[in-house]
């Protein structure tokens, strides 16, 4: 899937000035549009919805102006005053938001709805301050977010998605700060993406789902291994997330491949998020530092996390097959090198230089990868992206030498070698491309 | 391109009614949760035993809920021999014994105490053979200005008293400071 599909609304735009300007008719900028799930015709929700955005924006503002007021702990007014008086706010906001809803004005509805979900969670801070509740405030924001979380099941509302997910994430945070693990996190993250994948379409809250999802299983492996009791962070935590990642780029180019716009959107995100993600993460591997805290030496936890990657590797590949081989190679080529990384440490002392070096050669295959694609697909995102690689790269290394300065020397000429080899096919590729074009216009003549 | 076809219950929305019914449901969840929290706020002033404890506050701020005072009782810190067998966040009830109108830390048992005066708390850390014990009192909400004159009477000395209510199940509430300071001398 192209990255145009991102910039829809802006393609609708320019086909208009288009068709007014005379270059193409209504019906070929329609059949170009229809392409990317768009059409001419103006969107008739496009003015409501900057209403309905700056009318949300100032509820949060409003909320925000609450939470600040109940902050500021009024003891001069008596405790059941300030208790009832939220209490009826809280009611009355969700109240009209209910009754806004059902009879037809759904968008005033959310926007009640969800100031009463603000106005809820204050009631909740206010009680814990007037009665000096001092246990474990992370459980506040907990059932703060619960409370509003069925109101986004039956009003699919992503306003209020956003504001329950947003709570389950601080909550998660404060949760695992205290020491403590935030299992029902999941939860939430299912409700947005059976949201997001169902019922309407939001970029950000699959986005947030996704990453909140992967980082509670990051957290929950570090709760596992500290048998349910604390966090015990653990070095074979690393290629157990390679491997995830490495998994979740073959659902996207999956994604990419469906038949529902919405779908196919989420997956170039995705896709271009993890890449970005996978170039830092290899940026950081290029140090030999970032791999001396891997153990060496055999046990069930360094195979498993060996085998989850070279796993997640076959999975992602089965799942990017189709989509071609700029889609299917990293699959092979990123689990293959983090997998035998993982295992040169564990079964050999003193592997990190290895691995490092390894690792900046994958960053300048990867940068010629990328520069390719671009060149080929017409996307300069790609192309900019590898350039980007290979200049950071050579940044890095120039400024931190592997070994010494031959060492360091070696390195480039490495680099710089196989950047030419790769120029030289690609002419070579170019130059083949050409001749069969004349050969096939020869016979067709 | 992959066809995908989903069940119609992931798809399509909810019914009128079951909208109607789920929003009302869940309105009366949240008064739930509101109403539950005030009777688990107010039960143990209303029905509990009033006892004084010692404490030295230091005074942050809450996200959420203003300014408070942090109150570190005496209670909170439990010397224990055993204290490694008691879990992180297990639930823990301390023995109350009064000397000289104050009352002061006794027994640690993991079974609440059938008779006597006694609070409930839960086990926040346990560092070797100290029990770091949290009892849902240490935090005390007050006016930025009131924290503040908290904060500066307190420079010196260090110490206060506070009035807390325990309930027949050991839960607690801290209703108020009986003195600050010098105060208390």
């Amino acid at each position: 899937m192209r990255l145009i599909n991102l910039f829809k609304k802006e393609l609708a735009h320019e086909a208009r000035d288009w068709v007014r300007d005379g270059l193409v008719s209504d019906t070929q900028a329609n059949a170009i549009l229809v392409r990317y799930g768009e059409s001419l015709n103006e969107d008739p929700n496009k003015n409501s919805f900057g209403y309905y955005l700056l009318m949300s924006l100032g509820a949060l503002f409003l909320g925000l102006a609450l939470i600040l007021i109940v902050s500021h702990n009024w003891d001069e007014i008596p405790r059941i005053v300030r208790t009832v008086g939220l209490l009826l706010l809280t009611l009355g906001c969700n109240g009209v938001g209910i009754k806004f809803f059902l009879s037809g004005r759904q968008q005033a509805g959310k926007i009640w709805l969800f100031f009463g979900g603000i106005s809820y969670g204050t009631s909740i801070m206010l009680i814990a301050q007037i009665y000096h509740l001092g246990e474990h405030f992370p459980d506040g924001i907990f059932w703060w977010a619960i409370g509003i979380l069925p109101l986004v099941i039956f009003t699919q509302s992503r306003l209020l998605g956003l504001l329950s997910f947003t709570l389950a994430s601080v909550w998660a945070i404060v949760e695992t700060g205290e020491d403590f693990f935030p299992t029902l996190y999941p939860l939430f993250a299912i409700v947005m993406l059976w949201l997001t994948l169902f019922q309407k379409s939001s970029r950000l809250l699959f986005i947030a789902s996704i990453a909140g999802l992967i980082t509670w299983l990051n957290i929950g492996l570090a709760w596992t291994m500290g048998e349910w009791r604390y966090f015990a962070p653990f070095e074979e935590q690393l290629p157990f997330s390679l491997g995830i990642g490495i998994l979740l780029n073959g659902a996207a180019w999956w994604l990419m491949r469906t038949n529902k716009q919405d779908w196919r959107e989420y997956g170039l995100v995705t896709h271009i998020w993890l890449l970005r993600a996978s170039i830092i993460t290899l940026l950081i591997l290029s140090f030999e530092g970032a791999w001396e805290d891997y153990s060496s030496g055999f046990d069930w936890l360094s195979i498993s996390g060996i085998a989850a990657v070279f796993l997640c590797g076959a999975l992602s590949w089965f799942l990017s097959r189709k989509s071609g081989l700029y889609a299917s190679t990293p699959a092979i080529i990123m689990s293959s090198y983090f997998g035998c990384c993982f295992l040169l440490l564990t079964a050999m002392d003193n592997m990190e230089f290895v691995t490092a070096i390894a690792t900046n050669l994958i960053l300048v295959l990867m940068g010629i990868l990328l520069i390719r694609r671009g060149i080929d697909q017409n996307q300069t995102h790609y192309f900019y992206t590898g350039v980007v690689t290979l200049l950071l790269t050579a940044f890095l290394r120039y400024f931190d030498l592997i070994g010494d300065y031959i060492g360091g020397a070696i390195l480039f000429m490495v680099a710089a070698a196989i950047l030419m080899a790769a120029a030289k096919y690609w002419k070579y590729h170019l130059k083949l491309v050409t001749e069969t074009g004349k050969e096939q216009d020869q016979e067709s003549a | 391109m992959d066809k995908v076809t989903m069940p119609s219950w992931l798809t399509m929305p909810p019914n009128r009614k079951v909208i109607k019914i789920g929003l009302l449901l869940t309105l009366l969840f949240q008064l739930s949760v509101l109403c539950v929290e005030y009777l688990g706020a107010v039960l143990p002033i209303w029905t509990g035993k009033e006892i004084i404890l010692k404490t030295e506050p230091v005074d942050p701020r809450s996200l959420f809920r203003g300014n408070f005072v942090r109150l570190n009782f005496d209670i909170n810190l439990i010397s224990r021999i055993d204290a490694a067998e008691f879990k992180r966040g297990s639930v823990v009830y301390l023995v109350l014994e009064e000397k000289d109108g104050l009352w002061q830390a006794g027994e640690v048992s993991s079974v609440m105490p059938i008779q006597g005066d006694f609070i409930r708390g839960r086990v926040r850390n346990n560092y070797g053979e100290m029990l770091d014990i949290d009892y849902g009192i240490e935090a005390f909400f007050m006016p930025k200005e009131k924290a503040l004159a908290v904060e500066k009477e307190m420079r010196g000395t260090g110490t206060a008293k506070v009035r807390v209510f325990i309930s027949d199940t050991g839960k607690a509430r801290a209703v108020g400071f009986k003195c600050i300071a010098k105060a208390c001398e």
